[in-house]
């Protein structure tokens, strides 16, 4: 979807064209569905933020004033409600490690790649929510700092130091393990 | 290196969340597009109150900015209170039309029809006939026509979104969360994004077509042709289950399902009804049948309507208690499972008895009673206003539900496809010439703005009402070029219920009849002689029984030589006989393989002796040499044109074989040599004979008013007066037809 045409569907979801919206959502779900899943580590519960995120874009589709902030907006409300589901008290801790595999993940052999992936998972999950969110926000989407900024609605330099201090502590959970580290030099060369 | 490092990390992480995310769960998205499609956006004014505001350091993205909020806040209850007192009125959430019947209950409610006298919004020309029901979601209009083509139009203006090639034989669409359902011709599912048309996913449920599908929340259940409904995920097309369903199977087919809450009903032949568990298709109760063609089942509140399909003459209407199956009442005549609104259920009788009725749900008992005449196709409600397309006619009705009142009359311009759908303050109403119609609001009380489209009904219209059929004119008008030179009835000539007629080149004409037989007239109906008798020799015949509902059948053709070919139906051959009745030979045998029929049918031979037969059963057309050796079959699978069933052979003056499918209402013109299709058009009917001037006589299916066209399908003259069964046209200019009332006229064709 072009950059105009996201914009002419959204004034036409802002009109209450359910098509349109279908498209923008159908648009927006994986990476929804993506933030949720890594900030909130777990299957069942980025389903239901995904779906709740969903619901009240739809509801408040009128509220967006400039069309190019649809996405953004629509991240805000994905991490909204995860912040939500993942405040204590809820039935499951969100912080707990999550090493099951993936019950949507493709079969195959028990790879390097994988047990990578659930170290850097396990890492991740092991960060304060807020860090969590603001890595998420910036590495897996991709978000500038302003954007994350815009979609935690806190400041910019907040948004700095704590990816500063997630990155930090990240590092020194994943930098222990130091074969991991040459491992991605030798494959990644720059 | 330190910034090296930091980059391959970087790298490394993002690599890590973006495996960790794996797959995106469609069910969950098909979901929430089900859910969100089901309510509606807050206004405006209200949305940007309650959602918390989103700021660039230049401006406002989402919402308003906090110090407006309070100031908001008073003029949303300034507003809210100017809303109420305006009354302003919303659409209800569910207004949409999604499916065959508007819902997979097949009893649409909620839905929104145009105000007071609909006027005409707007034309789309599909190309080729449409005999689906269009649906109505959101502001698209789908429609499907039978060249295979699903049209996304939109409902405003009727302009083309998209178009999607779904395949010939595909079924009407069926749309939930988002997705456009549709079963083919092939025993497959396939699902389309409503979008754009762009495929979704596709599954085979079957080797043979599935004949019905409903739909709801996530859900899809399609019943196959073999007796089964499978339940699939309609994110993914993923099966859930799959189930048998009592006393149904690839002999006795279901004939339609429809879902409430829980259960799902599925009408099964003449066997009767049975309920599946929605969830796990586990069966829940079984109800016997009465020997009676069912239709498609439907569901309102507690109870649910079985009664017979289309063209069933026979039968009557029961219903049961959706809970366990239980009889409540039944109906001894041939009245379809209606639609309900209220406590008030709408029904038409099956076939041609043309007959609307309304009746208290609760007991069957009659309210009112609307007696048009001809065939009704289809009945919806919206509102207060019962939607009823009349094929006859060629008009919809507009009934107050209450008491059958007319209300108004919209005539179309063609005969109906054979559904109207309504939602969204839109009547959309498809064509077999391939024209959809939208018609929106009108203005209450008052009539047309444009006389010559809409008939507002007279003020002294009642519930039983006559009318005139309004019909177009055509461009350059010709007198109707056929007359009828003599007439015979059946008694006179010692028929018991003919069945088809043909005539020899000396005037000779051959009738056969229910008696199982074959009788050769005179020119002056004087009879020459008859043969044949109920058995399966040489010189028998059987043509079936007249009590089954669609009576004997036993079509014949007389060849340029004078050989007379009976197709001898149930007994799956054709008999050859000399002009004298004497028997010469027999083509064919029950099966599948080349030279063998499942219900051979209309037939002809052309002036070398070979023999071009459809078959009704198999849906295709065999050439055979004089000595029976297969030439050629034609069917759907050598061209999607051919999809159906084809009627009437003929050949036109450049020598193509002229064929006729009522399924899709196309005129198809073959070359004789190979089967291949050289052309079609729409316009087609039951009958479709060539005269020697290439006009060609096309017979309305169910009334057989008679309608000349050009090779173009462009409309010379129509009778309505004519009201045959079978019509043969010989190339000297005469011609032969059964008429509908068992009279044999013979005919002579006036030359342009």
């Amino acid at each position: 979807v072009t950059a105009s045409a996201k914009a002419d569907l959204v004034e036409r979801a802002r009109a209450g064209d359910h098509t349109a919206f279908a498209i923008l959502a159908e648009a927006a779900f994986g990476r929804m569905f993506g933030v949720a899943k890594l900030i909130l580590r777990d299957q069942y519960r980025a389903e239901d933020a995904v779906q709740e995120a969903l619901l009240v874009a739809w509801r408040h589709v009128a509220a967006i004033r400039a069309p190019d902030a649809w996405d953004v907006w629509l991240y805000r409300l994905t991490v909204r409600v995860c912040y939500r589901l993942a405040r204590p008290g809820r039935d499951r801790a969100i912080v707990a490690l999550d090493l099951q595999p993936d019950r949507e993940a493709p079969g195959g052999e028990f790879t390097k790649s994988v047990v990578e992936r659930d170290r850097v998972s396990a890492a991740l999950g092991m960060l304060p929510l807020e860090q969590r969110a603001v890595i998420v926000l910036h590495f897996y989407l991709d978000l500038t700092l302003a954007q994350a900024a815009v979609v935690l609605d806190v400041p910019a330099g907040t948004v700095k130091s704590r990816l500063n201090r997630g990155l930090a502590a990240l590092r020194v959970s994943l930098g222990e393990d130091p074969e991991l580290v040459a491992s991605a030099m030798r494959e990644r060369p720059t | 290196v330190s910034q090296r490092s930091d980059r391959v990390f970087e790298r490394r992480l993002t690599a890590a969340l973006i495996d960790d995310v794996g797959r995106a769960p469609e069910a969950v998205l098909a979901r929430v597009l089900g859910e969100t499609e089901r309510i509606r956006p807050l206004p405006q004014v209200l949305a940007v109150l309650a959602e918390p505001p989103m700021v660039m350091p230049e401006r406002v993205l989402v919402g308003v900015r906090r110090k407006w909020l309070l100031l908001a806040a008073a003029t949303l209850l300034l507003l809210t209170g100017l809303i109420a007192a305006a009354g302003l009125r919303q659409a209800p959430p569910d207004d949409a039309w999604t499916t065959l019947g508007g819902s997979s209950s097949r009893s649409a409610t909620g839905l929104t029809g145009p105000v007071g006298t609909p006027l005409q919004r707007w034309t789309f020309q599909a190309g080729a006939a449409a005999r689906t029901t269009p649906v109505i979601v959101g502001d698209v209009a789908l429609v499907g026509s039978v060249n295979g083509v699903l049209h996304a139009l939109d409902l405003r203006t009727g302009d083309r979104r998209w178009a999607a090639d779904v395949g010939p034989g595909a079924g009407g669409p069926t749309v939930v969360d988002g997705r456009i359902l549709i079963v083919g011709g092939d025993g497959s599912v396939r699902a389309l994004h409503l979008v754009d048309g762009s495929a979704a996913w596709s599954t085979a449920v079957g080797a043979v077509p599935a004949v019905d599908l409903a739909a709801v929340d996530a859900t899809a259940w399609v019943a196959t042709g073999a007796g089964e409904i499978v339940a699939l995920e309609t994110g993914s097309g993923r099966e859930r289950w799959r189930a048998a369903v009592p006393n149904a199977g690839p002999a006795s087919p279901i004939a339609g399902i429809a879902a409430s809450d829980r259960l799902l009903v599925a009408t099964v032949g003449s066997l009767g009804a049975a309920a599946l568990d929605r969830a796990t298709g586990t069966v829940v109760w079984s109800a016997p049948g009465d020997g009676e063609q069912l239709g498609v089942p439907t569901i309102a509140g507690d109870l649910v309507w079985a009664g017979p399909g289309e063209d069933v003459k026979v039968g009557g209407l029961s219903a049961l208690r959706l809970a366990d199956g239980a009889r409540i009442w039944h109906l001894d005549e041939p009245f379809a499972a209606p639609v309900v609104s209220g406590d008030t259920a709408v029904t038409t009788a099956a076939s041609t008895i043309g007959v609307v009725t309304g009746r208290v749900a609760a007991t069957g008992a009659e309210r009112w009673r609307f007696g048009p005449g001809g065939h009704f196709l289809q009945v919806a409600i919206a509102g207060d206003v019962a939607y009823v397309l009349s094929h006859t006619q060629r008009q919809v009705y507009g009934l107050d539900v209450g008491s059958g009142r007319v209300l108004w009359q919209v005539p179309l311009d063609a005969e109906p496809g054979c559904c109207l759908s309504v939602a969204r303050g839109t009547l959309v109403v498809a064509t077999s010439s391939g024209t959809v119609t939208a018609y929106g609001d009108g203005e209450p009380g008052v009539g047309p703005k444009t006389s010559s489209a809409i008939m507002p009904a007279s003020p002294a219209a009642t519930a039983v009402h006559s009318t005139a059929p309004s019909t177009p004119r055509p461009a350059n008008p010709i007198r109707f070029p056929l007359s009828v030179t003599s007439r015979f009835d059946a008694a006179s000539l010692g028929l018991e219920r003919p069945i088809s007629v043909g005539m020899a080149a000396n005037g000779d004409f051959y009738v056969t009849d229910s008696l199982h037989r074959v009788s050769q007239y005179g020119p002056d109906g004087r009879l020459v002689r008859r043969w044949g008798s109920p058995g399966d020799g040489p010189g028998e015949f059987d043509f079936g029984p007249v009590t089954s509902a669609i009576g004997p059948r036993g079509p014949l053709a007389v060849g340029s030589d004078g050989l007379v070919y009976v197709s001898d139906v149930e007994n799956h051959r054709v008999q050859v006989f000399a002009p004298d009745g004497v028997f010469l030979r027999s083509v064919g045998s029950l099966g599948a393989g080349p030279g063998q029929f499942t219900i051979p049918f209309d037939l002809t031979a052309d002036a070398a002796g070979n023999v071009y037969v459809t078959d009704d059963g198999a849906q295709r057309m065999t050439k055979f040499s004089p000595s029976g050796a297969v030439l050629w079959i034609a069917d759907q699978t050598t061209d999607a044109r051919l999809v159906g069933h084809a009627h009437t052979p003929s050949f036109d003056g450049a020598g193509s074989l002229v064929v006729t499918i009522d399924d899709s209402l196309t005129i198809v013109h073959l070359d004789p040599a190979t089967g291949g299709v050289t052309g079609a058009t729409a316009g087609g009917g039951c009958q479709a004979p060539v005269d020697a001037w290439d006009r060609i006589y096309v017979v309305d299916c169910v009334v057989g008013s008679v309608r000349v066209v050009d090779a173009a399908a462009r409309e010379l003259a129509t009778s309505r007066e004519m009201a045959v069964a079978e019509l043969r046209l010989l190339p000297d200019g005469r011609g032969i037809a059964l008429a509908r009332d068992g009279s044999i006229l013979i005919l002579r064709v006036t030359p342009p």
